[in-house]
């Protein structure tokens, strides 16, 4: 077996002993010799942190493999979806609904999230235009961040109620908690698809190493490739805000912890970030919930903790290797 | 194989006409030397052939097919070309690099069949990088990054090499290497395009040259004959001194402005 499937296949067991600890971890232990035995505390498991740990691996996995493919595609290692503005424009959307008061309906915030993100993403293609230059690229993309982060606060300024603006706010900090099966029927589908177009970028990928100009003397139809990784990106990071709120540097992190182990040419680093992407974000779920205190601490806050200090370390170790 | 020709060829950038109504003829099995001062609209003339710029006016052809109608994908079966800057984004394994010359073979089918492997196998022993295979791209020298950004476009198989300045930064045994490479390519069949500085290099490797100055074509024909006194004082405004080496090869040896 090579070392590529080797990784693959401890990265995926850690995947489900990560699935594993998120069904049981909790203010309440629930260990799986209760699972099925009709104990009431079951229904903790099945209602409650089933769906939890299912949107825990989907986006983990989504946010892994769309940091991974930016990460290649901008060939900066610096990259986040979240740089290009969709996790922004997408919480906008899902903000709107939730500022016309749609936050009881269960169907209308993730969709307006969808909406928004794949509208943001409209809106960046046309920014760009006919240019394929990464520059442009990402210029278009942190004006569409800022814009529709702008927007966000003008509508957390103008929200009708104190009630409703911390309703936003709550929202915007990024949670699992009180998700339902229901919301991972939603958007687990379009993470599936956001993610197979993203894994299909995998070869292009690998040719655009040698640089733009040389990918398209290889047959790589940049256009094409563009467009599958801004929908592809659209689906699975503005699937994930959606119905989680923003939940950064997944995307950011992850790919850097792989390529010690499967080296730097991007196609071979999709899966393991994917997987990892997983993995990280089913423990960082479990460990926020296992952290005492009378309310849980935000997931979103927390990755954003972690992240911060490591994007950091990260940009000072460049610093060092820098010529 | 067919023979590359160009007829009234101007590619421009904004208004600039950097390439400048170009006619010329290419045939396989032989290597031309595309010369000119920095700035004559050399890689430009490359890069409209592989398809990177649209000409503005005029026609590339290959054995009578006007190469605007031939998709990116056949056509990047035709071409290889070695750019002037070989920048490599990650630091990923010789081979791997190697392995990317494959792609336009891969487009309809899956990838690493036995023909790919055979044609990546012959492409780092020609260029000697068998032992270097699996080393990180950005570990190795100089030299040795050439050659293996040289090995990509072989693994390829292209009927035209396009190498735009292939012996820029490289010592002189290296660049001997290179033009050793150039050659052998060119006797199997295959057509050279190359852009060079050095015009000894120019005048005993190549078959043919193409002088090049502000966009257009001030001579194409032998070497000798192009890189005449005349033709260096116009477009490169020197003096030189041409000779024969010690065997028997001719050399020119450029000795002052003017």
């Amino acid at each position: 077996m090579s070392s590529y499937s080797r990784v693959n296949l401890m990265l995926a067991m850690g995947v489900l002993l990560a699935f594993a600890l998120s069904l049981m971890a909790g203010k309440v232990w629930v260990g799986p010799s209760l699972w099925f035995s009709g104990d009431p505390r079951a229904f903790i498991i099945f209602d409650l942190r089933l769906p939890r740990a299912l949107l825990g691996a989907g986006i983990g996995a989504a946010s892994g493999l769309a940091g991974a493919v930016l990460q290649s595609y901008l060939r900066n290692p610096l990259a986040d979806p979240g740089l290009l503005g969709v996790s922004t424009s997408a919480a906008l959307g899902a903000v709107l609904a939730i500022f016309l008061g749609f936050s009881g309906t269960v169907w209308v915030v993730p969709l307006a999230g969808v909406a928004g993100g794949l509208l943001g993403m409209l809106i960046l293609m046309l920014l760009v235009g006919r240019s394929t230059s990464v520059i442009v690229f990402i210029l278009a993309g942190i004006i569409l961040a800022n814009i529709s982060g702008a927007l966000t606060a003008l509508l957390i300024s103008l929200a009708p109620t104190p009630f409703a603006t911390s309703e936003i706010v709550n929202w915007l900090m990024g949670a699992l908690t009180d998700r339902s099966l229901r919301d991972a029927l939603i958007v687990l589908p379009m993470l599936a698809v956001g993610s197979a177009l993203l894994f299909a970028t995998a070869r292009m990928l690998d040719a655009l190493v040698l640089g733009e100009a040389v990918a398209r003397t290889l047959g790589v139809n940049v256009a094409r490739l563009q467009w599958l990784v801004v929908i592809g990106i659209g689906l699975a990071i503005g699937g994930s805000t959606a119905v989680t709120g923003v939940i950064g540097f997944v995307g950011l992190v992850v790919p850097h912890l792989v390529r010690p182990l499967v080296g730097q040419q991007p196609s071979l680093g999709l899966l393991p970030s994917a997987l990892a992407g997983a993995i990280l974000l089913l423990t960082a779920d479990a460990l926020v919930r296992l952290v005492p205190g009378a309310s849980e601490l935000r997931l979103g806050v927390a990755m954003a903790l972690v992240g911060g200090p490591f994007f950091l370390l990260l940009i000072n170790r460049m610093r060092d290797t820098a010529v | 194989m067919a023979t590359l020709t160009l007829d009234d060829l101007v590619v421009t950038h904004g208004t600039t006409r950097v390439v400048d109504d170009v006619s010329a003829r290419f045939e396989p099995g032989t290597i031309t030397a595309v010369l000119g001062p920095n700035g004559a609209g050399k890689s430009t003339l490359l890069n409209t052939i592989v398809g990177l710029h649209q000409p503005a006016a005029g026609r590339i052809q290959l054995g009578g097919v006007a190469l605007g109608e031939m998709p990116m994908t056949t056509r990047a079966r035709h071409f290889g070309l070695l750019p002037q800057h070989g920048t490599v984004h990650w630091n990923v394994s010789v081979e791997s690099i190697v392995q990317l010359g494959r792609l336009p073979h891969q487009q309809r089918r899956g990838r690493n069949c036995a023909a790919d492997e055979a044609a990546v196998e012959r492409a780092l022993a020609v260029t000697r990088l068998e032992n270097l295979r699996d080393k990180p791209i950005l570990s190795l020298s100089g030299g040795e990054r050439a050659r293996a950004l040289l090995a990509r476009v072989l693994a390829g198989e292209p009927d035209w090499l396009l190498a735009d300045e292939p012996l820029a930064n490289l010592d002189p045994a290296y660049q001997l290497d290179v033009i050793a490479i150039l050659r052998d390519f060119a006797r199997r069949g295959g057509g050279v395009l190359v852009v060079l500085h050095d015009l000894t290099h120019a005048l005993r490797a190549a078959d043919q040259a193409l002088l090049l100055h502000q966009g257009r074509a001030i001579a194409c024909g032998a070497p000798e004959t192009v890189l005449s006194q005349d033709n260096l004082s116009r477009v490169f405004g020197i003096t030189a001194q041409h000779g024969l080496a010690a065997d028997g090869q001719p050399f020119v040896l450029p000795t002052a402005r003017g």
